[in-house]
């Protein structure tokens, strides 16, 4: 326990930093928000053009597809913010600079703190774009959620980024081996927002349901979890979305333990 | 505490051709030559050691520091520090050690050096009072209390070195590895810094590896010099074994009192230097006696210094001859 609370606190200290340094500069702070604002924006107009000729897509209404985009846009910033911004894309940089060196030293577990430990302060602002989304819709949507309804959905929604950031982490550690191949992390991070913002219905083949319920299971990012906060959570889908993230953070540790191996510092 | 047993390290390096032509080719086919980067070497440090660890470029210097802290996996043979072994990366001993690099930094660039120093304190679980107290004794003796809350970007390469050594040994490491810690620095820095290392030694008895190619670092601040070249060592001890050891030679410096030439004083030994009335011989170190009083019986001399060779030049001489020997081995095969 002692040692999570010492990963808090670090986190905390270098989100702290995150913030000072990009308010330092509110040009590019700005810039970088409005990037992320025109990534909502253009999600919604698309949504938009599709519902004025159709009424229900995988029988999602407009107002449901707002919340999964709303829903979506928190969790795939989280991701951004979290785990690529500062931590997964950065890494093949800090590998070929030696940088990476300046982890490994510290009594740190280097797949926290070379990944999760440095939040990337505009994509957190930009969560808020994503709740807003969120209450438009459920305004719209009339939801009387419980609590445990409303735990079960954060439960599931937790599951689904230890499993995107699990990915994330997996494809990028490849770094390590393949030094000039900086292409990982985008990889990694693609796989996971790439279909995340689709309702889970499109995937009714068996073989794509496997894919994206077994392979890349992208489904527990947003749509599972946001179909749940309107029809109520599957206890199903709960057992799953556990028992999967489990196996993802335990692969990928593994293959991060295997990539770190062939780790060999750049010469000063 | 320091122990190194039969240790290599190869490193495998893919060999790229110039021209487009041969890019495309090692898509398909690469070649890769192995570099041994550490040969066979062997060595133990005590605890408290200041231990000067030279060589020239590529000798392997950098190399055995990374081994040392665990940054390197060794291709072959053991090593111990502290008890563990450096390549498991175990918490417990990276809260004991700290390698500073002179040509890496770790402070954040935009922000004021204080605030590396708090994340350094969360990292190494540093409480409120031991943190203050380090950093107040830290900063007073490097002399920078007062550019502690200054953006390091604004700092000179002094100022920022003597920052990247606090936040290095906030943790009172038991070890420090020190890679060219004063390269780029000016005299005067160069000076304050080691009275640093040499009075944190001093203070929490730690071991100081310490790398530099200034030998005014090695002179000043150890006791030990470990000689590597090519990956191998080529000396372990005492500075003034070494000097004793390698240096076959005196320096005779008279300054004369009556008229005297360069090319007369040659069957004394090799005149380095001369600029009337002052001269500079090398003579054999067995014949210092000899050729000193045949000097005075021949001449008027004000003055006659006898020392010892400087340290650069007999690495110098050594790396030197290493060369040649290298050469000489190439022409007869």
């Amino acid at each position: 326990m002692k040692k999570y609370y010492k990963y808090l606190r670090i986190f905390i200290r270098y989100f702290k930093m995150d913030v000072m340094y990009d308010l330092s500069s509110r040009t590019s702070f700005f810039i970088m928000v409005g990037v992320e604002v025109f990534y909502v924006i253009s999600t919604i107009i698309f949504f938009n053009v599709l519902y004025a000729n159709i009424k229900t897509l995988a029988g999602w209404s407009y107002y449901e597809m707002l919340l999964l985009v709303g829903f979506d846009t928190v969790m795939t910033e989280l991701l951004v913010g979290v785990v690529f911004a500062n931590g997964t894309n950065a890494l093949p940089k800090r590998i070929t600079t030696g940088y990476v060196d300046y982890f490994l030293l510290k009594p740190v577990s280097s797949y926290f703190f070379l990944t999760l430990a440095q939040p990337y302060f505009p994509s957190i602002v930009s969560t808020g774009f994503g709740f807003l989304l969120m209450g438009i819709a459920l305004s719209n949507l009339s939801i009387n959620a419980s609590l445990l309804n409303i735990l079960g959905v954060m439960i599931i929604a937790g599951c689904g980024f230890m499993i995107g950031a699990s990915i994330m982490i997996a494809a990028s550690s490849l770094s390590f081996k393949f030094a000039d191949a900086k292409t990982f992390p985008r990889i990694g991070m693609n796989i996971m927002t790439n279909f995340s913002d689709r309702p889970f219905q499109m995937f009714s083949a068996f073989i794509v349901k496997f894919v994206f319920f077994c392979i890349v299971p992208v489904v527990f990012l947003s749509s599972i979890p946001s179909y749940g906060l309107v029809h109520g959570v599957s206890l199903r889908y709960l057992v799953i979305s556990i028992i999967i993230s489990l196996i993802f953070v335990k692969i990928s540790k593994i293959i991060w333990n295997k990539m770190i191996i062939n780790y060999t510092s750049a010469s000063s | 505490m320091i122990s190194l047993t039969h240790v290599f390290k190869t490193y495998v390096v893919h060999q790229k051709k110039e021209g487009l032509k041969e890019s495309i080719k090692s898509l398909f086919k690469r070649s890769y030559t192995y570099i041994p980067a550490v040969k066979d070497v062997s060595f133990t440090i005590k605890q408290g050691e200041l231990v000067g660890f030279i060589g020239p470029n590529g000798a392997g210097k950098t190399t055995t520091l990374k081994l040392l802290s665990g940054l390197l996996y060794p291709s072959e043979g053991k090593i111990e520090v502290l008890g563990f072994n450096p390549s498991n990366r175990d918490e417990k001993y990276l809260q004991q050690i700290s390698l500073v690099m002179g040509q890496r930094n770790q402070l954040w660039w935009d922000l004021p050096a204080i605030e590396t120093f708090l994340l350094h304190k969360d990292i190494y679980e540093i409480s409120d009072t031991d943190f203050n107290q380090t950093l107040n004794e830290l900063s007073h003796l490097l002399e920078v209390k007062d550019i502690l809350r200054q953006p390091v970007k604004n700092m000179s390469l002094g100022q920022r070195m003597k920052c990247e050594f606090i936040g290095s040994l906030l943790h009172k490491p038991k070890i420090v590895f020190l890679d060219e810690p004063t390269i780029g620095l000016d005299v005067v820095t160069q000076r304050k810094v080691r009275e640093f290392i040499k009075e944190y030694n001093k203070k929490y008895n730690a071991t100081v590896i310490l790398t530099s190619h200034y030998m005014d670092d090695v002179k000043e601040i150890c006791n030990r010099l470990i000689i590597i070249n090519h990956g191998s060592l080529l000396f372990d001890g005492e500075l003034n074994t070494f000097v004793k050891q390698y240096a076959n030679h005196k320096i005779l410096i008279p300054v004369f009192n009556s008229k005297v030439t360069k090319e007369e004083l040659q069957r004394f030994g090799t005149v380095i230097e001369f600029e009337y009335p002052r001269a500079v011989i090398t003579i054999p170190h067995d014949k210092v006696s000899k050729i000193a009083s045949e000097l005075l019986a021949t001449y008027e001399v004000d003055d006659l210094d006898i020392n010892e060779p400087q340290l650069e030049d007999i690495i110098h001489s050594l790396f030197g001859n290493e060369h040649l020997k290298k050469e000489e081995k190439k022409s007869t095969i």
